[in-house]
């Protein structure tokens, strides 16, 4: 290449704005190769802080944890029908107190090592002590039977406690054995970047914010088809557009963050699918309850009114439903309440407690990339402006959010919040959102406390006739309803776009926003 | 340019006229000037009003530049983002030069300990990359418009002492300056009166220069989400929303960013025409 020697004299910002334009079309021209044809490639924008399962129940980490550990019960695809896994066969012992399982034989591990009771002892002690405390919460101890028998038993009876066993992820004994040290008896530091589970596909690689790869264990008990992918390697692309470019090009598989006004320019593609799922999940504005003026209950029942929940299913394209109550319409047992937007009714009730008018200021916080938060807000704040309240949009990082609920003057009177069910059971939403022991941190950020509720959802909890405990739930949402404690904005749907050569991808409720490897086949030229 | 010229057209147009630069770029002040002050006159009133039947319109007679997701008229927008974005530099250029000015003017004529110390503050801004620290600024006293405002003004300032302090430091020991010592001036009054009126030249051609530079960090700030917050019709805030539906409704984050690309150049050409008439070295 030749420089034209310019004279410098004159610097106009021309020359640097023609610079930018070529790289910027560069950039742009520049084509990737398609990925691998026994390659599964993924694109989520949200990556993994540790591959260890048990940390955490997050959705960015059991999403990559999913291809290298399994539970001793699954999921049947696309539902919540618990079928065998590592577990053959269960027993249900002492009203729900006590479980017995038996167990699969000619599993190994990852590290070679056979899959025995003693595995499940392990791993739900290692639960217990590092894990994530909604999921083991009624675990009280795991003894071992003979090699593949193990009976767990739990403090009080739980009926929900099946639908938890398939996220008790199975680790093997051998391999936290090896790498724990004094310090770190559960060998945390190891599995923080490694995996040794039972999964079909073994971890090989993880290059931090680009790519987690994972490999087939050839020995994995299930076998493979020869469809089955050779490898599936998670891609982090924070972007959207760019996932969405990389897709229609062949570089990803499947892309996970795309919208559903994606959805028009993408079936001008030919070997693009897309496909759209009701989910079990909840969004919410949760309430500062115990703070002026939301403590007043005439407020919070006016912000429910004021809130246009139609308005938010036009723009969602049709993608999201309403929420009707505390707990999504696709969860059995749910009760679905009138939530009429009522923008007189709201009024009168904000005037009624003296704040109509007033040049209140309220504060929401949502989440960054949560586009339906975001949309929600939007919509409230318009019809309380009419009110002369002002509703200010802020947006942040979830864990920022959960940091200013840990304190009750810096918790916002409104805050963004998706309920995903840790189970696919009423469970799930009332006790993890409205028992009173619940930090505000791990899902109660109002401060949520009645007595009443909480001997409900306690009673339920120690209810194995399922009609029987339907009715005391439904008792419960009435109380939390009556309380006005939160505005239901919607029950989101999920969307998922992939080239048409992957197969067998099923949306299972209980593990939103993941894939199941297991099922995937590639017809890849 | 000019060589052709004879001298009796040089000196019919007055000097600022023969600068090019100068012309285009006080053509655009005066279109974003015209766009802050009437500009809301021009388009719908309220332009953060939601219209969610009218979501994604492409860019046609009825909406110019398109609509939103949430069906609001971008080219409202954007006109309202002149205002926002002017108000900015009009409250943090006036601190930044004043705190710059100030600190500056008091090292540069006093010396010493005083300007040392005042000195090594201002390295110490300087060392750090501005926007960095802009961004760790903002995100300390909230996101929103207020707090962009207070981290511009908070890493603009040092430019400013670094200038004054050079200029006055030159200007100290001139005679004129010896001359109004020698008559028996007080310092603040040598300082107010006859020194800092002879650094004005190059404090305007920065401030210039700067409003662009201001405009686009605020721009990238709300960008980031430190900025101005929803629904403010800020040009940084409305390019980030637009950005994920880039594709296939490429409208939205376009007509604001070539708001911002037109008015960075435009001051930048100000700046430049500015200091073309301004400079004694460069007199036409």
């Amino acid at each position: 290449m030749t420089h034209q020697s310019q004279p410098r004299s004159r610097k106009t910002p021309w020359g640097r704005l023609a610079a930018l334009v070529v790289i910027a079309i560069a950039t742009t021209a520049w084509a990737g190769a398609q990925s691998l044809s026994d390659t599964l490639v993924w694109a989520h924008s949200s990556p993994p802080r540790t591959l260890d399962p048990h940390i955490t129940d997050t959705a960015s980490v059991i999403r990559p944890a999913r291809a290298a550990y399994e539970g001793l019960l699954g999921y049947a695809p696309g539902s919540t029908e618990l079928i065998p896994l590592l577990a053959e066969s269960w027993e249900v012992l002492d009203g729900g107190a006590a479980y017995v399982f038996h167990l699969r034989q000619g599993v190994l591990f990852h590290d070679g090592t056979p899959f025995t009771a003693e595995a499940v002892k392990v791993s739900l002690e290692r639960y217990d002590a590092i894990g994530t405390a909604v999921l083991i919460q009624p675990f009280e101890s795991a003894e071992v039977i003979d090699d593949y028998t193990v009976k767990v038993s739990l403090d009080k009876p739980n009926s929900a406690f099946l639908y938890m066993v398939p996220k008790l992820w199975i680790v093997s004994p051998a391999g936290v054995a090896e790498h724990a040290t004094s310090d770190d008896p559960w060998a945390r530091q190891w599995f923080l970047d490694h995996a040794d589970g039972t999964g079909p596909y073994q971890f090989s690689e993880w290059v931090i914010d680009q790519s987690v790869s994972f490999e087939r264990f050839p020995d994995y008990w299930g076998g493979f088809d020869e469809r089955a992918p050779q490898k599936v390697v998670h891609r982090i692309i924070r972007e959207p557009a760019t996932q969405r470019l990389m897709l229609e090009r062949g570089e990803i598989d499947i892309a996970m963050n795309l919208s559903i006004d994606d959805v028009p320019g993408l079936s001008r593609n030919p070997d693009i699918a897309v496909e759209t799922h009701e989910t079990p999940v909840g969004l919410y504005f949760r309430l500062a309850l115990t703070k002026p003026p939301l403590n007043d209950i005439r407020v919070r029942q006016a912000l429910q009114l004021a809130f246009d929940q139609q308005s938010l299913m036009v723009l969602r394209e049709g993608l999201s439903s309403p929420l009707t109550g505390p707990v999504p319409a696709s969860i059995p047992g749910s009760v679905a309440y009138d939530r009429p937007y009522d923008p007189e009714r709201a009024r009168q009730l904000l005037a009624d407690a003296g704040v109509l008018n007033s040049g209140l200021v309220l504060t929401y916080r949502y989440s960054s990339g949560f586009e339906e938060q975001r949309r929600a807000g939007e919509l409230l704040q318009q019809t309380l402006a009419g009110f002369g309240i002002t509703l200010n949009l802020v947006e942040g990082t979830y864990g920022s959010m959960v940091e200013s609920w840990g304190n009750e003057s810096t918790t916002p009177e409104l805050s963004g919040f998706f309920q995903y069910p840790s189970y696919p059971d009423v469970d799930s939403f009332l006790f993890s959102m409205y028992y009173s022991s619940v930090t505000p941190a791990a899902g109660n950020p109002g401060r949520y406390s009645n007595p009443e509720v909480d001997k409900l959802i306690s009673l339920a909890q120690a209810t194995t006739d399922p009609a029987l405990r339907d009715a005391i739930y439904a008792q419960a949402q009435d109380e939390i309803v009556e309380d006005a404690v939160d505005v239901y904005v919607s029950n989101p749907g999920y969307l998922i776009a992939m080239r048409k050569w992957v197969e067998g991808y099923t949306y299972d409720p209980a593990f939103h926003d993941t894939i199941n490897f297991r099922q995937i086949r590639l017809n890849k030229p | 340019m000019v060589r052709g010229t004879t001298v009796a057209t040089r000196r019919r147009w007055p000097r600022w006229l023969r600068s090019p630069d100068f012309v285009v770029g006080s053509v655009f002040l005066m279109i974003f000037l015209g766009l802050a002050v009437f500009g809301p006159m021009l388009v719908p009133a309220d332009t953060n009003q939601l219209n969610v039947m009218q979501r994604f319109k492409a860019p046609s007679a009825e909406h110019w530049f398109g609509t939103d997701a949430v069906g609001r008229d971008i080219l409202g927008r954007v006109v309202a983002g002149t205002r926002i974005s002017l108000l900015v530099v009009c409250i943090v250029l006036p601190i930044a030069v004043g705190i710059g000015t100030l600190l500056g003017a008091i090292g540069g004529y006093f010396g010493g300990t005083l300007d040392s110390f005042i000195m090594r503050v201002t390295d110490v801004f300087l060392a750090f990359p501005g926007f960095i620290l802009a961004m760790a600024v903002n995100a300390v006293v909230g996101p929103g418009l207020t707090g962009a405002m207070i981290a511009i003004a908070f890493v603009w300032w040092p430019g400013y002492a670094r200038l004054i302090r050079g200029e006055v430091l030159m200007l100290k020991g001139t005679t004129f300056v010896e001359g109004a010592r020698a008559l028996g001036g007080k310092d603040a009054r040598i300082l107010w009166r006859h020194i800092l009126p002879q650094t004005i030249t190059p404090v305007v051609v920065k401030m210039t220069l700067d409003v662009g530079y201001i405009i686009l960090t605020t721009a990238t700030l709300s960008f980031l989400g430190l900025g101005a917050q929803p629904p403010t019709p800020e040009w940084g805030a409305m390019v980030n929303e637009g950005r994920a539906f880039i594709i296939d409704y490429w409208w939205w984050s376009t007509f604001p960013g070539l708001a911002i690309t037109i008015c960075v150049i435009g001051f930048n050409i100000l700046g430049d025409g500015l200091r073309e008439v301004l400079d004694p070295h460069k007199r036409l």
